[in-house]
C-alpha cells in the first residue's frame, strides 16, 4: 500500500520541492523530477508484477481513510490499484520518465526551466492519482487539477497570444464537459450514498434492471467529461489548438496520459456502462471521431497539429473497442498508442528542434542530416499505421477483433463499425506517411541533429514501441488480457490479421504514390509512370477532397460558436437591459409628464397664494437677519474654525497608504476584542 | 482523530502570517492572497469549533461554506480592481496608492 502512495506522491513530492528550491537549481533541478518518475516507476512495476501474481483476480491494493464526512454521508479518499491500473501507471510513468529527460534537453535555456518542470511533475502526480483513485470524487479532484495543469503548460509560452488563447480553448471546453462528470457524481453520490469506486459498481450491477434511465442518464454525464477530457467529436476542438504549447508538453499530455484520462475513466466505470446498455453509443461516437480525426490529419500542414488529430482519431478507436465491449483491446491499445504517439511527439519536437519550423511543406529532406530522428519517427509512424511486427499493428487488430466480435452480436452496426474502422486504418498509414516522406526523405538542406539528451529518450521510446506488442500475444496466459479478463483467453483472427495488416499496406503504398506524384507536379521529381498517375487521380484525388472539404467546414468554428456565442448573445443582452435605459423610460419621462400636469395647476392656484404669505413673511424676515447677522454668525464661525483647526491635526491619520489603514483596522480589531471580552467577563 | 485545539492553534497561527504578510507586503495581489489566507485561516477555526458541537460538525462545515463562498466572490472583485488599477497606473504597488490622503 505504501508502494502503490509512492507512485503519485515521489512526483508531487517534487513538484513541491521545485516550487521551493527550484530558482536556486536552475536546470539541475530537473534530475530531481526525473529521479521522482524513476522511483513512480519502479513502484508501479512492482505493482504490476504483485498483479500478475495475484492473477489479477483481487484489487491488491484498496485502501482508504475517511477523507470528510457531512451528515451522515462519508467521503473516502484511497487507493485501489487492480491489474487496469498497474498497467496504465507503468505505461505513464515509462512514458513520463523518457518525456522529462528529453525536456530536459528541449527547454534547455528557458528562462522559466524550473517553473515547467514543478508543473510538469505537479501533472504527472495527478495523472497518477486519477489512475490509482478510489473514489470518483477523489479522482475528479485529481483530474482537474489536472485541466489546470493542462492550461498552465499549454499557456506556457504566456507572451504568445495563440498560446493563451488555446490554453483559455482547451480549459473551456474541458470545464464543460467536466460539468456533465460534476452532475453525474452528484447525482450519484445522492443516490446511493458512496462514491467508492468498486462498492458503486457491484451496487449498480444489482439495482441496473430497476433504474435504467437514471443509470442511462449518469452514464451520458459521465462520457460527456471522457468526450471532452479525451478529444472526442464535438469536443475535440481544443487538441488540436493545445500543439500552441513545448513539443515535451504534447508529448506526455496529448499523447499518453491526459486525453487517455478520458478513456480512463470509462474504462474504470465499465461495469456501470455496460449495465446501462450505454456502449452502442460509445461505440457510434468513437467511430465517427475515428474517420474524422483522420480525415482531418490527411490535409494538415502543421507536423504537431497533424499529430494531434492522430490522436483523436485512435482515441475514437479506444472508444469504439470500448463500445463494442473490448476492454482489453481498448487498455492495450491505450498503451501501445502512449508510447508511440509519445515517440512521434518527441520526433516531431526533435525536427522542430532542428528546422525551426513546423510547417511540413518546408522540411524536406531531414532524414539526411537528422537519422536518428528519422528513424525513430519512422518506428512511430509503422507503429501507428500498424504494421507488423510493431506495436500498434497488435493492438489495432485487438480493437478490430473487438469490433469483429460485436458484429456477430449487432450485424448491421458492427459491420458497419469494422468497416470504418478498416477505412480509418488505411487512411492513418496515408497520412501518418505522408508526413513521413515528405519530410524526412529526398534531397533537403543541412539541419543539426538535436542533443543525446533528446535522442536517448526517443530511443527508449522506439525500442519499447518495437517490442510492446509482445504484452497482449493472442492465446498466452502472462498478458495482459490475463491480467484484465483472467480465465478468457483470446483467440486470434489470422484473416482480421491479415486484413489490419493490408489496410495499413495499402495505406502506406497510397502515400509512397501521392508524394510522388506532388513531387512530379512540382517538377522535383520524376514524372511517375500513367498506371500511378490514373491511381492518384481515381484514388486520391476524392479522398484529398473529403478532407478539404472537412477543413473548410470549420467545424471547430462552428462549435465554438455553439458554445461560446450563446454567452456572449446574454452578456449583450443583458448590457442592453441597461438599467439605466431602463429607468430613464420607466421613471424619469413618467415623472416628467406628471409634473407638466402639476405644473399647470402650480402656477394657477398655488403661486396665488404662496406670493402673498412670501411677501408677510419678508417684512418678518428682515427683522430676524438682523439679529441673526449679530449674534448667531458669531457663534457659528467660532465652530466652523474650531472644527477645521481639528481636521487639519485629524488629516495626518488618512494617509491613503493601504497598510496604514490595515494596521489601524487590525489595531482596532484587537482593542475591540479586548473590550468585548472584558464586557462579556 | 487530531484533537479540534491543534486546528485552532494552526488557524491563528496562519491568521497571523497572513495578517504580517498583508501589513508587509508591497505589491496587490499579494496582499489580496493574504486577505484570502487570513478568510481561509477563519474558516479553518469555524471547522474546529464546529468539531467540538454535538451536532458532529455541520453547523461549522455550513459557516465554513459560506465562508469560502464569499471568499470567491471577494476573489473575483479584488482581482478585478486590481487589474483595472494596473491597466491604468502600470503597476500595483501598495505603497503609491494614496489618492485617498488627506
Amino acid at each position: 500500500m505504501i508502494i502503490a502512495a509512492l507512485v503519485p506522491g515521489l512526483p508531487a513530492a517534487a513538484a513541491i520541492l521545485l516550487v521551493i528550491f527550484g530558482r536556486r537549481l536552475s536546470e539541475k533541478c530537473a534530475w530531481i523530477s526525473v529521479a521522482a518518475l524513476a522511483g513512480s516507476l519502479a513502484a508501479a512495476v512492482y505493482m504490476l508484477v504483485a498483479a500478475f501474481r495475484g492473477g489479477g483476480e483481487e484489487p491488491f491494493v484498496h485502501a482508504t481513510f475517511e477523507w470528510m464526512r457531512i451528515g451522515g454521508v462519508n467521503i473516502d479518499f484511497g487507493l485501489y490499484v487492480d491489474g487496469l491500473s498497474a498497467a496504465v501507471l507503468v505505461m505513464v510513468a515509462a512514458v513520463a520518465c523518457m518525456v522529462f529527460v528529453y525536456a530536459i534537453g528541449y527547454m534547455h535555456g528557458d528562462e522559466r526551466f524550473p517553473v515547467f518542470f514543478a508543473v510538469f511533475s505537479l501533472f504527472t502526480a495527478c495523472m497518477f492519482g486519477v489512475v490509482t483513485s478510489s473514489n470518483l470524487l477523489q479522482l475528479m479532484v485529481f483530474w482537474e487539477v489536472m485541466g489546470v495543469c493542462s492550461f498552465l503548460l499549454i499557456g506556457y509560452y504566456y507572451e504568445r497570444p495563440d498560446a493563451r488563447k488555446a490554453a483559455f480553448k482547451a480549459f473551456i471546453t474541458t470545464r464543460i464537459g467536466d460539468m456533465g462528470f460534476l452532475l453525474a457524481v452528484a447525482a450519484m453520490l445522492g443516490k446511493f450514498g458512496t462514491l467508492d469506486i468498486p462498492t458503486l459498481m457491484k451496487h449498480i450491477e444489482e439495482v441496473a434492471p430497476e433504474m435504467q434511465a437514471f443509470l442511462w442518464l449518469m452514464c451520458a454525464l459521465l462520457f460527456i467529461g471522457a468526450v471532452a477530457k479525451s478529444a472526442q467529436f464535438p469536443a475535440y476542438i481544443w487538441l488540436p489548438d493545445a500543439m500552441a504549447g513545448p513539443t515535451p508538453v504534447s508529448g506526455l499530455l496529448h499523447s499518453a496520459t491526459m486525453v487517455a484520462a478520458g478513456v480512463f475513466l470509462v474504462l474504470r466505470t465499465f461495469p456501470m456502462f455496460e449495465a446501462a446498455h450505454f456502449l452502442p453509443m460509445i461505440a457510434g461516437a468513437g467511430i465517427f471521431t475515428a474517420v474524422y480525426g483522420a480525415s482531418l490529419a490527411l490535409t494538415e500542414t502543421d507536423i504537431k497539429r497533424t499529430l494531434a488529430y492522430s490522436t483523436m482519431s485512435q482515441l475514437g478507436y479506444m472508444m469504439a473497442a470500448l463500445g463494442c465491449g473490448g476492454y482489453v483491446a481498448a487498455v492495450f491499445h491505450l498503451i501501445t498508442h502512449g508510447f508511440f504517439k509519445s515517440l512521434l511527439f518527441l520526433s516531431a519536437g526533435s525536427v522542430i528542434h532542428g528546422a525551426h519550423t513546423q510547417d511540413i511543406r518546408e522540411m524536406q529532406g531531414v532524414g539526411k542530416t537528422m537519422p536518428i530522428t528519422a528513424a525513430c519517427f519512422l518506428v512511430g509512424s509503422l507503429a501507428l499505421a500498424g504494421i507488423p511486427p510493431l506495436a500498434g499493428f497488435f493492438s489495432k487488430d485487438a480493437v478490430l477483433a473487438s469490433m469483429l466480435g460485436y458484429a456477430g452480436k449487432a450485424p448491421v452496426q458492427g459491420s458497419i463499425i469494422l468497416i470504418v474502422g478498416l477505412m480509418t486504418a488505411v487512411l492513418t498509414a496515408f497520412y501518418m506517411f505522408r508526413v513521413y516522406f515528405g519530410v524526412f526523405t529526398g534531397p533537403g538542406k543541412k539541419y543539426h541533429e538535436s542533443p543525446k539528451m533528446m535522442l536517448v529518450p526517443m530511443i527508449v521510446l522506439a525500442s519499447i514501441t518495437a517490442v510492446a506488442g509482445a504484452i497482449n500475444l493472442p492465446g498466452v496466459t502472462l498478458s495482459l488480457a490475463g491480467l484484465l479478463e483472467p480465465g478468457v483467453l483470446e483467440q486470434a483472427v489470422p484473416w482480421l490479421m491479415a486484413l489490419s495488416a493490408g489496410a495499413a499496406g495499402a495505406g502506406l503504398y497510397i502515400a509512397w504514390e501521392s508524394t510522388h506524384l506532388r513531387a512530379a507536379l512540382h517538377g522535383t521529381g520524376p514524372l511517375p509512370r500513367n498506371l500511378q498517375v490514373l491511381y492518384g487521380g481515381i484514388f486520391l484525388r476524392p479522398v484529398f477532397r473529403v478532407s478539404r472539404f472537412l477543413r473548410e467546414m470549420h467545424m471547430d468554428q462552428i462549435i465554438t460558436g455553439i458554445v461560446v456565442s450563446p454567452v456572449v448573445w446574454l452578456c449583450e443582452l443583458a448590457a442592453k437591459l441597461n438599467p439605466d435605459v431602463l429607468y430613464t423610460a420607466v421613471f424619469v419621462n413618467g415623472v416628467g409628464r406628471i409634473a407638466g400636469a402639476l405644473a399647470v395647476v402650480d402656477v394657477r392656484v398655488v403661486d396665488g397664494a404662496v406670493n402673498g404669505i412670501g411677501r408677510a413673511g419678508l417684512g418678518i424676515a428682515r427683522a430676524v437677519g438682523f439679529v441673526d447677522a449679530r449674534g448667531v454668525d458669531g457663534a457659528v464661525n467660532g465652530v466652523a474654525d474650531g472644527t477645521i483647526a481639528f481636521g487639519g491635526v485629524l488629516k495626518r491619520l488618512q494617509t491613503g497608504v493601504t497598510a496604514n489603514y490595515a494596521l489601524f483596522m487590525i489595531v482596532l480589531g484587537v482593542a475591540a476584542f479586548y473590550v468585548a471580552w472584558w464586557l462579556v467577563r | 482523530m487530531v484533537p479540534p485545539l491543534y486546528f485552532i492553534i494552526l488557524g491563528a497561527v496562519v491568521f497571523l502570517i497572513a495578517m504580517l504578510g498583508f501589513l508587509t507586503r508591497r505589491s496587490l495581489i499579494q496582499a489580496l492572497m493574504c486577505l484570502e489566507l487570513m478568510t481561509a485561516a477563519v474558516a479553518l477555526t469555524f471547522l474546529a469549533i464546529g468539531r467540538t458541537m454535538p451536532d458532529g460538525g455541520l453547523q461549522g462545515m455550513a459557516i465554513a461554506t459560506f465562508i469560502i463562498v464569499i471568499g470567491a466572490a471577494e476573489v473575483g472583485m479584488g482581482l478585478a480592481i486590481v487589474m483595472l488599477y494596473f491597466r491604468r497606473h502600470g503597476d500595483a504597488s501598495t505603497d503609491d496608492i494614496d489618492l485617498l490622503g488627506g
